[in-house]
């Protein structure tokens, strides 16, 4: 038989040459091409803009302005923006997905054969996600921000602030960074543990319940030192006017948030090589 | 050119793959069988770099494959069918798969026709059945139109007209120079596609060889007689043959017959000849695959019914028959 046959070669070619856009190319596909992708950006979306909204109408009523009395510390800006303690919630569980739903079908084995180099991949994989998200990220904070400020600007209060006062382009460029950041820490997390439940478990746990936990513990033991550090409490500095004591001030509160999904991402990494698909 | 040597993998203290060398040549087709649990998909997941072995190697064209960079154009692998996101369409599955080697929308359109998918490819995946799953599998294989194919179980679930479909294709892959590496647990379809046959059991490599060595080296060499005279014949053979089977009465008016071992049809044909017995039948027992296979890897079965002769004796299962796990 061996002798017989002739030696293969193929006549088709590829369209462009192999390498790191063909497989940014590859991953963009893929994110376009589920409709769970357009329904959780549309969540994220949904969830930011309208508790944004619905927060700063709570701020313009009478009772609420009664209850707790307006300063000029009153963070017109950034104060939407606390809506982002559940919206992170739905940009990281698509970055889980990303990867989850890659294991969960067993495509990720044919990710890996069409390209082995399985850093390469989950780098390029995170980047390409993390524009898309920016990008959808800062049409909402964007739309949140003036949502917001048409609403605390109704009615005889006036707390409605413009783009172009302080800090207020920071926060609002700062929230859609600070939501990118969640989302990459979904798919850290997904890539280090593998499983859905499992990622989303631990993707809630750090952003969501950790930092109500601490809320229990202690002051004695350096709980606020100590909450400072937590990936969320950090991160949300970013929306602050005014940096409080015992809190990292805004951009070094994010820095120390994305240094948390790094040191996940670095994990996972060293796990992607050593671990069999 | 496919080629592992001493490959192992050990699972905690589960040995799935022992100390296997084989390879699997240009131009032919290479059979891995191997009952249900042998270390089949082990094997191939360890050539494709997907697992990493415990000890020994395996390389692709000379290189561990995952020193390869972007390598669809050299290996196209099916592991299992409907490894897709259920809500992605195989349109989009095969572009990404396909974009990520520098392959385009034109080459998608290409392997979807080869495999007949061409008027479902904008459904979700998710509603595929097994045998369309098998067909995307082999499309995406077929991608990089690479010169070396491993398929695992790639007739599983497919219809009667989809099995002769992936056996022609197989072989015409083949025939242009290809490295062809399927794997399967049924013998019978093997025998039809296969000109090589690596077969493994528990791990270990029972058998490298031609389909037709296989089946020699198993074969009983047994020889089947039947004669209106079968008792005084029976008697005469006795005296020269290793091993007699008891007379089995005829039906339907045949004469009864008997099996014989250790003597050749021509002796036997020449002592009923010098006794003047006529004889209405003389045919050598040639082994199927399937019986060869099970005699082979009798020892080496992980999962066996409870009574051994069910399993090991039955008849051999028809060649449209699909594994239902």
């Amino acid at each position: 038989m061996t002798t017989t046959a002739p030696t293969f070669v193929s006549s088709v070619q590829p369209d462009h040459r192999p390498g790191i856009v063909g497989v940014a190319r590859s991953e963009w596909t893929k994110i376009r091409s589920l409709r769970s992708t357009y329904w959780t950006f549309m969540v994220t979306a949904g969830l930011t803009i309208g508790l944004g909204s619905l927060f700063s109408l709570g701020r313009t009523s009478g009772r609420a302005s009664s209850r707790e009395p307006l300063s000029a510390s009153f963070n017109a800006a950034g104060f939407a923006f606390n809506a982002m303690f559940l919206s992170q919630l739905a940009i990281g569980v698509l970055g889980v997905l990303i990867l989850t739903s890659e294991y969960s079908s067993g495509m990720i084995r044919t990710s890996f054969t069409a390209v082995p180099q399985r850093g390469s991949l989950l780098a390029v994989k995170a980047t390409v996600f993390a524009l898309v998200t920016f990008v959808v990220a800062s049409a909402t904070t964007f739309a949140t921000f003036f949502a917001s400020q048409a609403i605390l600007s109704r009615g005889t209060l006036n707390l409605g602030v413009s783009i172009t006062s302080m800090h207020a382009l920071r926060i609002v460029i700062g929230a859609a960074l600070y939501l990118t950041v969640c989302a990459l820490l979904g798919v850290a997390l997904g890539a280090l543990l593998r499983s859905t439940a499992a990622a989303i478990t631990a993707l809630a746990g750090l952003l969501f319940i950790l930092p109500i936990l601490m809320n229990f513990l202690p002051v004695s033991w350096h709980r606020d030192a100590i909450a400072q550090w937590l990936p969320s409490n950090a991160g949300m500095q970013i929306i602050e006017k005014t940096t409080q004591p015992l809190q990292f001030s805004p951009w070094v509160g994010l820095a120390v948030f994305a240094g948390w999904v790094v040191l996940a991402f670095a994990s996972a990494l060293v796990l992607l090589r050593r671990r069999d698909a | 050119m496919i080629q592992t040597r001493e490959l192992t993998k050990k699972y905690g203290a589960t040995l799935a793959v022992d100390q296997l060398t084989f390879s699997a040549a240009p131009g032919r087709v290479t059979g891995f069988l191997g009952p249900n649990g042998a270390g089949k998909s082990t094997t191939m997941r360890m050539i494709l770099g997907l697992d990493a072995p415990t000890s020994g190697s395996v390389t692709v064209n000379g290189t561990p494959y995952r020193q390869h960079r972007y390598p669809l154009h050299e290996v196209g692998a099916l592991l299992e069918a409907k490894a897709i996101h259920p809500g992605r369409s195989s349109y989009n599955h095969l572009l990404a798969v396909a974009q990520s080697n520098g392959f385009g929308p034109r080459r998608v359109r290409e392997v979807l026709e080869l495999v007949g998918l061409e008027k479902v490819a904008r459904k979700r995946a998710g509603q595929y059945s097994l045998g369309m799953g098998q067909r995307l599998g082999i499309a995406t294989a077929m991608l990089g139109d690479p010169g070396i194919l491993l398929l695992d179980e790639p007739v599983n679930g497919l219809d009667p007209e989809g099995i002769i479909w992936v056996r022609n294709l197989l072989k015409a892959l083949a025939a242009e120079g290809r490295t062809v590496f399927v794997s399967s647990h049924l013998m019978a379809e093997m025998a039809l596609t296969a000109d090589h046959l690596v077969v493994i059991g528990r791990g270990r490599l029972i058998a490298d060889t031609s389909v037709a060595d296989f089946v020699a080296s198993a074969s009983s060499g047994r020889v089947r007689v039947s004669s209106p005279e079968s008792q005084r014949l029976h008697q005469l053979i006795a005296e020269k043959a290793t091993e007699m089977g008891p007379i089995v009465p005829g039906v339907d008016g045949e004469s009864p017959s008997f099996t014989v071992s250790g003597l050749a049809r021509s002796a036997i044909g020449d002592l009923a000849v010098q006794h003047g017995i006529a004889v209405h039948e003389l045919t050598s027992e040639a082994a199927s695959l399937e019986q060869a296979f099970m005699e082979l890897t009798a020892d080496d079965v992980e999962f066996r019914a409870q009574d051994p002769n069910l399993a090991i004796h039955h008849q051999p299962a028809p060649v449209a028959a699909s594994k239902k796990d």
